[in-house]
């Protein structure tokens, strides 16, 4: 009897301590501070990561510096000056910064957008009614940018030509309402705020669906070879943080969209958020096709000679860490 | 390379050849500082002195100067930013300068501008940026307004500093010769704060370039400006690099165009600087 019940009591122990994520989750238990670069305004699931710091269950003891960057140039920029080795950064920035420093990692894929973070907007008065009438009109980018890419798409499936003018969103949305520019196309929460503001009208269909999956971008997690050097169970639990940011935005995405509103001090209204956050898509996963993608990017921007070498995105992805977690998942 | 002789008073002076003018030792120190400059950027990028080893080197930046200069691009932007930079000077000219010689002149008129003029001043042109764009229906009138902005104040100043300097006996001997204020004006005011208001011109002249780069960035297509914030976003360092210095240059050739101007018409100023010059320069 008394032997039964030191084995129910062991047997509670064991369940309770596995059913506690921090015991039974835990990477790396060593003390760290490290440096993380991201954009909340551009990229807006980062606030998330940074409210509800999901690397805490697998990595304790380090404690997040979170270094702020209005667009992620700003931090490919700070990376170059050394000032950050591990960030989340759009792809064209990412591949931009490959191109400078060979020793950026790309480990994780962060939102894995396809054509619904496009719109392009005209003026309310506009006479345009249609994506072919834009041509021979001005429209307002960042060149350089995914977007940029998007337009150049639009252009060559739609066989017209229009003038891309080099534009930050916000100096762009004061040019549509001042009428100096015939239409713009941005990325999330710019498209979002336009609609909320009734700044313009977005032309049908508000979307760039049609011309997937060129239009599909991946934005990374970028490591430096030292960070991941030197903290390999560091950077896998913070890859395996994103994992879970990507499963909670997914299923809560209201709670989602006021966690960003209040790390964004309530500056972008709430409905715009929810509805930029809906418009995000995630990869679970990192394979060819990421890397297929990458590599179309990295073709736009040659092409273009905003990069001056060739970029191999086999070479340069890293795929080694997702693959490990998510086979320790599946045997889980 | 010897020059001709000629007398004046009984000494003899050496007139300078035309090309002892170009060559000669103040040409040559000239030349020496400003290679200096390069050597030393090299030597410190090269050795990486503090964090220089970041920054582009020279034979970098010559390449990509050689690369965008020798396109169409290049031309297209110095043009741009050229009409933004004159456009906006100017206006701020023709705007500062009888706004300054009247508030310098009338009490009155003093009063009910100067305060306003004191706050908008140290407003930086950058935070001008989106009133340009709301408020102005052109965008190339948007550009050229920041540049205005930052030219305007010096000029303004200058002018109305220039008023209050001239020598009160002036305005004294005119009134008893029976002269009205109009030909006060026209005649002491006017001439009187010209030197100052060369010396705000040029200042304005400098500020408008350095503007420009703040300007641009609204531009979105062309501009020496805008090719340096794209070079940023870009990461294309030694162009960022290659339009700073351009912008140096060409900031360097307007100030030198306002100077020569400034010469021939207002020529006591000549007299003015070149005796301080004299005095302060060991030869």
């Amino acid at each position: 009897m008394k032997f039964k019940m030191v084995m129910i009591s062991l047997l509670m122990v064991v369940f309770l301590l596995s059913s506690v994520p921090v015991f039974a989750q835990v990477i790396s238990d060593e003390k760290a501070k490290i440096v993380w670069g991201y954009c909340p305004y551009g990229m807006l699931e980062t606030g998330v990561m940074k409210a509800k710091q999901f690397w805490k269950p697998y990595l304790p003891n380090v404690d997040v510096e979170w270094f702020f960057g209005l667009y992620s140039p700003h931090l490919v920029n700070n990376w170059i000056a050394g000032k950050i080795e591990l960030a989340y950064l759009g792809n064209m920035p990412s591949a931009m910064l490959r191109a400078q420093k060979p020793d950026a990692k790309w480990v994780g894929i962060a939102v894995y957008p396809h054509g619904n973070v496009g719109a392009i907007f005209v003026p309310s008065n506009s006479k345009i009614q249609s994506v072919k009438e834009l041509n021979g009109k001005s429209v307002a980018t960042g060149v350089g940018s995914s977007h940029h890419r998007i337009l150049e798409e639009v252009m060559r499936q739609e066989n017209i030509k229009f003038d891309i003018l080099n534009q930050a969103p916000e100096v762009a949305i004061g040019n549509l309402e001042a009428g100096k520019i015939d239409a713009f196309c941005y990325w999330p929460p710019y498209i979002e705020m336009a609609k909320h503001k009734n700044i313009g009208r977005i032309l049908p269909p508000g979307h760039m669906k049609k011309y997937e999956p060129n239009v599909n971008a991946i934005w990374t997690i970028m490591a430096s070879e030292n960070f991941a050097k030197k903290n390999p169970k560091i950077l896998k639990g913070i890859i395996k943080a994103d994992l879970d940011l990507h499963k909670f935005v997914k299923e809560k995405p209201d709670e989602a969209a006021q966690i960003v509103f209040k790390e964004l001090e309530e500056k972008i209204p709430l409905q715009v958020l929810k509805a930029s956050l809906a418009s995000y898509d995630y990869a679970d996963r990192f394979d060819q096709e990421h890397i297929d993608v990458m590599q179309r990017d990295i073709d736009f921007l040659f092409s273009k000679g905003f990069v001056k070498k060739e970029i191999k995105a086999s070479e340069w992805a890293d795929t080694s860490y997702v693959k490990e977690i998510l086979s320790e998942m599946k045997k889980k | 390379m010897a020059g001709t002789h000629y007398e004046v008073s009984g000494v003899v002076i050496e007139k300078p050849s035309p090309l002892s003018k170009v060559f000669n030792i103040r040409t040559i120190l000239k030349f020496i500082s400003i290679a200096s400059l390069f050597i030393i950027w090299t030597l410190l990028v090269k050795f990486n002195v503090y964090r220089f080893g970041l920054l582009p080197n020279p034979a970098d930046v010559l390449t990509w100067g050689i690369e965008w200069g020798g396109g169409k691009i290049f031309w297209i932007d110095i043009a741009y930013t050229f009409a933004r930079v004159w456009g906006g000077v100017l206006t701020a000219c023709l705007i500062a300068i009888p706004m300054g010689l009247m508030i310098g002149w009338n009490k009155v008129f003093s009063d009910f501008t100067f305060p306003m003029v004191e706050i908008l001043r140290p407003i930086p042109g950058i935070a001008y940026i989106p009133v340009a764009i709301m408020f102005l229906p052109w965008e190339e009138a948007s550009t050229a307004f920041i540049c205005f902005i930052g030219a305007f104040f010096p000029i303004i100043v200058n002018t109305i500093t220039g008023v209050k300097t001239i020598d009160r006996s002036y305005f004294r001997a005119a009134q008893c010769l029976g002269s009205n204020p109009r030909q006060i004006f026209w005649h002491i005011v006017v001439p009187g704060a010209l030197p100052y208001i060369s010396t705000g011109m040029a200042l304005g002249m400098g500020i408008g370039w350095m503007a420009s780069v703040a300007g641009e960035m609204i531009s979105g297509k062309y501009g020496l400006g805008y090719r340096i914030w794209e070079s940023y976003t870009l990461i294309r360092y030694p162009l960022i690099v290659v339009g700073m210095i351009v912008i140096g240059f060409l900031g360097l050739a307007s100030s030198a165009a306002i100077r020569y101007a400034t010469k021939r018409v207002v020529p006591w100023r000549k007299a003015i600087t070149e005796s301080l010059d004299q005095s302060i320069t060991k030869r």
